[in-house]
């Protein structure tokens, strides 16, 4: 494949117009224009250091470069449509990941804004090593970049068959929590000077440039692959047998428990989405430290982080498996002669099973560090049910599809009465009163989910067209 | 009482008119089959029948009893389709058939009994405790269809049954749905393998325009051999 054909396909994908030599001119200009008004401002008016201006720049860089990674993976899907596409024509890794490359990041325009700010340097007497050492870091993060976009693709797809990177990345981040001492310290003596941002740079540059060409051939591949082992379906299909046995005095209960129990244990994006839920709660305790530096050692503090632990948990569940995820649809438990209720119970069952062994785990491993008192395990115990009921009051707004509305509804009051209870836990409320607080949400829980189902049912258009067969006429 | 009542049913998508008016009555037992060029609208017609998609006017009847009767139309129906799978993703053969069991309060025993033998007659015994995932895709139906016919609901209604399936399958299918007319049942089926629905059905009705109109397949042989 030519790079003039692969150019037309990577402008599609990216919903770029061409642009005409003319358009381009009158870009560079401007481009220009802007970068000596603002260089000008900088060290003439405010005076600021050569050091100081490298440092933002590249800080800035980096955050945009983490932006163009999400709105290349997230937003436009091009890394995926591409690769797609790619899969069908003669194009070979190199030419495909270096094509990719060339017009992602080495557009005219970046270039022009490098010689700019090169000569600006260059003028003002800058030494030419620093300069260099900046264009290489600059055009290396757009590398590093480039090799992300493949590379975080290529992980979602192992995740397919297994989520590995999900389970590496928790063991990783159970093992940075509980020595958090040691690392930090570690961290604390390495100095970001511009010689140490090159050498990473450089580093992680020669890694992409060694492994691409593994990935990106497996990715042209088109290698599908499910999760068929006899032993893995009959491990996961026993362990859903046995918590089902819990509903055994409702068979029809006990069978949706155990159906939901097997589709999610085998499920690599659920079981993954877990492990990512508690890792990323690890990872903000390990900031937390590193913040505070452990000087948050009063019973109240400890408090306070168990409740934050049950409440991000919760919000996690919520945001990730509910609203992104979009767990009830994907159940697909109308297809079953089912009622609504009946079809909430099962599933609320299930999930709340899995993020209450989270919950238990990440308690664990709080209490291992940080010796919670036995009177803070239960608030958080009960604090975790509120937050849970609190999620399953507002999700009985929608039945399977969610609209952008709901999902700003949902985070709205998760955060405004998630942070309200949170507060009341730590400050206001003896224990009889929290375990009032719990008896209310589950009530709450019990009438607008369960018994009247359609209560909170935000009413729509589009929700009425894929909440199909599930109307009042048949539960009420 | 009749099994299937469509009447005037209209669904469209944006400007596109997909279902106009649409007409169906089915009073008896027997084998329906819908025919109509690809793009048609046979496969939006049957998810409008069994409720997966809204319908923009109309009303739909089975059995007497509005469609938005879940419970009801779950039970008394049941929908083969390579398009609706989604519910079998991640378990085995073995573990959908006994979620069928529990769900619909058969008898364990002879629900077993019967199903070991479906499959035992469509060959797929091997298969009976691998991901439904890693099936093919003419195994898939060919499970969906087992599923189906463990409850053996008075309508069931297939997509495309034959497309995939292998000659002895293609054969099996046929004289189930004869036995299911024989036990009073009604199969409505679409299908663009002409000789198959020469073969399986009773009734021939052929989509085009949004409408169905009874279709005689011996008349205009040579038109319908361009479906």
């Amino acid at each position: 494949m030519k790079f003039e054909a692969y150019k037309k396909l990577f402008d599609i994908y990216t919903e770029e117009n061409p642009s005409s030599i003319t358009k381009t001119i009158i870009k560079i200009s401007g481009l220009t224009v802007f970068w000596l008004i603002l260089l000008l401002i900088l060290f003439k008016v405010f005076a600021v250091s050569v050091n100081a201006f490298m440092y933002w720049y590249i800080g800035i860089y980096f955050v945009l470069e983490l932006l163009l990674l999400f709105a290349y993976l997230v937003l436009y899907e091009s890394t995926s449509h591409i690769i797609g596409f790619s899969r069908t024509v003669p194009i070979n890794a190199h030419q495909f990941y270096f094509y990719h490359f060339i017009l992602s990041s080495l557009k005219v325009e970046y270039i022009a804004e490098y010689l700019i700010v090169s000569l600006f340097l260059i003028a003002i007497g800058t030494p030419l090593i620093p300069i260099i050492s900046l264009i290489m870091i600059l055009v290396g993060m757009k590398f590093i970049r480039n090799y992300g976009e493949f590379f975080i693709y290529w992980m979602k797809k192992r995740e397919v068959t297994f989520p590995y990177w999900s389970i590496i990345f928790f063991c990783i981040m159970i093992f940075v929590y509980l020595g958090s001492g040691h690392l930090l310290s570690l961290i604390s003596n390495f100095a970001f000077t511009l010689n140490a941002l090159v050498i990473i740079t450089i580093t992680l540059s020669l890694i992409a440039l060694i492994t691409y060409p593994v990935i990106i051939n497996e990715l042209l591949r088109d290698n599908h692959s499910n999760t068929n082992t006899y032993k893995f379906n009959q491990f996961t299909g026993w362990i859903a047998s046995k918590f089902s046995l819990i509903f055994r005095m409702n068979k029809q209960l006990q069978s949706l428990v155990k159906y939901n129990g097997i589709r999610l244990l085998r499920n690599p994006k659920y079981i993954g989405m877990m492990l990512r839920m508690n890792s990323t709660i690890l990872l903000f305790l390990t900031l937390n430290k590193y913040i505070f530096s452990d000087t948050t050692q009063d019973s109240k503090d400890v408090l306070f982080n168990v409740l934050y632990i049950s409440f991000i948990l919760c919000l996690l569940n919520l945001s990730n498996v509910k609203l992104t995820f979009k767990l009830n649809e994907k159940q697909k438990l109308d297809f079953f002669p089912v009622n609504l209720n009946m079809e909430r119970v099962s599933l609320d069952v299930v999930n709340g099973i899995f993020i209450f062994l989270n919950f238990s785990f990440l308690m664990t491993l709080y209490n291992v560090v940080h010796s919670v008192p036995l009177v803070h395990i239960f608030t958080s115990v009960i604090a975790f049910i509120c937050f849970f009921m609190l999620g399953l009051i507002l999700e009985s707004t929608y039945i399977y599809h969610v609209t952008k509305k709901i999902k700003v509804i949902n985070y709205i009051l998760f955060f405004t009465l998630g942070i309200a209870l949170e507060v009341a836990f730590v400050s206001l409320i003896d224990w009889g009163m929290q375990l009032i607080v719990m008896l209310t949400l589950m009530l709450i829980v019990y009438s607008v989910r369960y018994k009247f189902p359609y209560l909170l049912v935000l009413k729509n258009k589009k929700n009425e067209s894929t909440n199909k067969g599930k109307k009042p006429l048949v539960n009420n | 009482m009749s099994f299937l009542k469509v009447n005037r049913l209209k669904k469209t998508f944006g400007s596109k008119i997909i279902l106009d008016g649409l007409n169906l009555e089915i009073n008896e037992p027997s084998i329906v089959a819908i025919i109509g060029n690809n793009g048609v609208g046979k496969s939006v017609f049957l998810s409008c029948l069994l409720n997966y998609l809204d319908s923009d006017h109309g009303s739909i009847q089975v059995l007497g009893h509005s469609v938005d009767d879940h419970l009801f139309l779950r039970t008394n129906t049941a929908f083969v389709s390579s398009d609706h799978q989604e519910h079998l993703y991640k378990i085995t053969p073995r573990e959908y058939f006994n979620l069928i069991i529990s769900i619909y309060n058969l008898n364990q025993d002879a629900s077993t009994t019967k199903y070991e033998k479906y499959m035992k007659d469509l060959e797929l015994t091997k298969e009976m405790d691998s991901s439904f995932n890693a099936l093919s895709f003419g195994t898939k139906k060919k499970v969906q269809l087992i599923g189906c016919l463990l409850f053996n609901p008075p309508i069931l209604v297939c997509d495309e049954i034959f497309e995939g399936l292998d000659f002895e399958a293609v054969k099996w299918v046929k004289d189930t749905f004869i036995d299911r007319k024989r036990a009073g049942l009604v199969t409505l089926f679409t299908s663009h393998i002409i000789q198959h629905v020469e073969d399986a059905s009773d009734e021939i009705y052929r989509l085009r325009d949004g409408k169905l109109s009874s279709h005689h397949l011996m008349k205009e042989k040579d038109s319908v051999y361009e479906v």
